[in-house]
């Protein structure tokens, strides 16, 4: 009972977010996303490259009212700043394992 | 009698154990981070020894013409009219130049003959002080404006200790707590994987050293430090280690970090241990 209760909870945050998901995050919301997400992994040491140009690319075609280029360019940003601070935080913990003998 | 003998020789032990206790009761620490340290060096000697096992450890200190026999006698051509002579002239006119208080490097660095002496960890101010942090404290200290980490008179400058030290042993110690963690640190960075190639320095520089990188054999890591700064063909001039470790970094898509960053010196510190008993001969020229 309790487990089925809970069940219904998931179900219906997923579906709000589900709802959401669609419309709700625009360029200028990935965007803010993408910086805080590229900030978590430099702040363990972790930033790629490329990262920040997609975001300052990302903000000058919001700047001149690009929204879908906008969009794409964030999420190139996200997507790479969510991957450099999940390598970040395995690395922090496991780097021991890749040295060479 | 046997007992009185073996009573004498216990209460021998025991004093000149205690004797020894008081005395080096500072330098007991030290010596157990040493060991730590000494273990790791000489895990990291035998994987080259076991790698390159005609190459001498000594010959470390030319990097990849340690490994690479065709590129080591194009590259024994160029040094005998090395690319870097006229940079270390510049940097011996800089060296002798009084700052506008009438002082000089000389005030600092006596010789300029002081490469074995960096990187060494600062105790007191809990961090690692490198060459070129060091000759831009100099100058701050002196008035002056302190110089660009990755290239230019820095690097002239340091040319030129570097060639007056030729000859020098490397002998980083780590001797204390704060030492260690630096040392750690540079340990870890060294080890890790960064970058969308996420690839670290001891997957090129130890794993894949010897092989082809594309058009690049990369180096064996150890005698990474012993000939910095290096004069490559590619810059057309001097260029840092740090600068180097820069665009290492960018090459495999890691942001870099700044020269002289915290980063980098404990890496610095870190691989200059690595490289513990090998010649100091600086500066180097590379493609
Ligand atoms: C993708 C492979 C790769 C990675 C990863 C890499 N390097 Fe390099 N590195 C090279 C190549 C290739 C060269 C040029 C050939 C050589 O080693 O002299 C080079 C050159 C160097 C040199 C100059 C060697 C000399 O003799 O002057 C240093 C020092 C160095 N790398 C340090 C590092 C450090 C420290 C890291 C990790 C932060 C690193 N590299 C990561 C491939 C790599």
């Amino acid at each position: 009972m309790k487990n089925l209760k809970g069940l219904v909870v998931i179900a219906t945050l997923s579906f709000t977010s589900l709802s959401f998901a669609g419309d709700a995050l625009n360029a200028e919301e990935m965007l803010i996303d993408a910086e805080e997400a590229n900030a978590a992994a430099a702040a363990i040491g972790f930033e790629w490259r490329d990262t920040s140009k997609f975001i300052s690319e990302a903000r000058i075609a919001l700047a001149d009212g690009k929204q879908e280029e906008a969009y794409q360019l964030a999420q190139r940003g996200y997507d790479q700043a969510v991957l450099a601070k999940k390598q970040g935080e395995l690395m922090m913990e496991n780097w021991e394992k890749y040295i060479p003998m | 009698m046997l007992t009185t003998k073996i009573k004498l020789t216990l209460s021998l032990v025991a004093a000149t154990s205690l004797l020894a206790g008081c005395t080096s009761s500072n330098s007991d620490e030290s010596a157990d981070y040493q060991a730590l340290v000494q273990q790791d060096i000489s895990t990291f000697q035998t994987f080259f020894k076991n790698r390159f096992p005609d190459v001498e450890i000594e010959d470390y200190k030319n990097g990849v013409y340690a490994i690479d026999e065709n590129a080591r006698l194009q590259w024994e051509d160029i040094e005998e009219f090395p690319p870097y002579e006229l940079e270390v002239d510049d940097g011996k006119v800089l060296y002798e130049t009084p700052f506008a208080n009438g002082k000089s490097y000389a005030d600092c660095f006596g010789d300029g003959a002081v490469r074995k002496q960096y990187p060494q960890f600062d105790d007191k101010r809990g961090e690692v002080v490198t060459l070129e942090l060091a000759i831009n404290e100099c100058r701050e200290a002196n008035g002056e404006k302190p110089l660009k980490y990755k290239k230019g008179n820095i690097a002239k400058l340091s040319a030129y200790m570097a060639f007056q030290s030729r000859g020098q042993i490397v002998a980083a110690r780590v001797s204390s707590e704060g030492a260690y963690n630096a040392y750690m640190g540079g340990k870890e960075f060294f080890y890790s994987k960064r970058g969308q190639m996420n690839l670290s320095c001891a997957d090129c520089h130890m794993r894949a050293t010897g092989y082809y990188l594309r058009a690049d054999v990369p180096s064996p890591a150890i005698g990474h430090v012993t000939h910095f700064p290096v004069h490559r063909s590619k810059w057309g001039q001097l260029g840092t280690l740090h600068r180097r470790y820069g665009g290492c970094n960018q090459n495999i898509r890691a942001k870099a970090f700044k020269p002289q960053s915290e980063e980098y010196r404990n890496l610095e510190f870190f691989q200059t241990v690595m490289s513990n008993g090998l010649e100091f001969n600086g500066p180097g020229s590379r493609k």
